[in-house]
């Protein structure tokens, strides 16, 4: 299993094969947060856990989409709770073996029109589930934060068709989507 | 202003940091997603063994 496994950053950014400053410069941001051991001072060097390793390729190829940190940080945030929330019911839960498995479902990051990140979740050959949106003016401080109301993080219907918009968000100019499972599915951990 | 850093010392800027005030939107939508993939994975679980009993009965 992966779940327990732990990682350097020059074995990430070898794995990876990208530069070490690209995975510092995630965790001098506060993106990632390295699990397992975090720098503390000269000659401490930060350890991560195979989450931290995921995070990081996520991270990553979202800012390869040229999304701001801030933006990757909430997403990251997110795959970090949601974890540690199924791990609530499944002591032993995993979210890298869990998303390799054959079975697993579809877990996407949905970028909505530049404004709005949405996270996906479906079986195969399944209409996914949309949840969110996270208005991205508001992680740059750009706005006055989230009123609590729900409305914000309600399902949404699929639009039948395509029918009214882009994907199942209904985004209207344009969209990204990146599937964390199949970067799971991709990641050099073995 | 400037910050002087001990020798060896993180400088994290954070700003790939959650706004604490986003934090309840985020692990609202996180709690959500949890929720929905245990259904996903119990519904894939009673497929894989209708499967079996199927293949079984065949």
């Amino acid at each position: 299993m992966a779940g327990d496994r732990s990682f350097t950053l020059s074995e990430i950014a070898r794995r990876l094969d990208v530069p070490q400053h690209r995975l510092i410069h995630l965790c001098e941001k506060g993106v990632v947060v390295p699990e397992v051991h975090g720098a503390a001072g000269r000659g401490s060097s930060r350890v991560f856990s195979s989450r931290n390793f995921l995070e990081l390729a996520v991270a990553l190829r979202l800012r390869d989409m040229m999304l701001p940190v801030a933006a990757v940080g909430a997403v990251i945030h997110v795959l970090g709770v949601f974890e540690g929330r199924l791990q609530t019911d499944l002591p032993h839960f995993a979210l890298v073996d869990s998303l390799r498995d054959d079975r697993a479902p579809d877990l996407r990051v949905i970028i909505s029109d530049g404004q709005t990140i949405y996270f996906s979740l479906g079986a195969a050959g399944e209409q996914p589930k949309l949840f969110g949106g996270i208005p991205m003016d508001q992680l740059e401080g750009h706005t006055p934060a989230w009123n609590g109301q729900i409305e914000a993080v309600r399902f949404r219907g699929n639009a039948p068709n395509g029918s009214g918009g882009l994907g199942p968000e209904n985004s209207h100019y344009g969209r990204l989507e990146l599937s964390v499972t199949a970067i799971a599915q991709t990641l050099p951990i073995a | 202003m400037s910050i002087m850093l001990a020798a060896g010392e993180q400088q994290v800027d954070g700003a790939g940091r959650v706004d604490p005030d986003l934090r309840p939107l985020l692990d609202h939508i996180a709690t959500e997603l949890a929720q929905e993939y245990i259904r996903l994975m119990q519904a894939a679980a009673d497929a894989e063994i209708a499967a079996g009993i199927s293949a079984a009965d065949a």
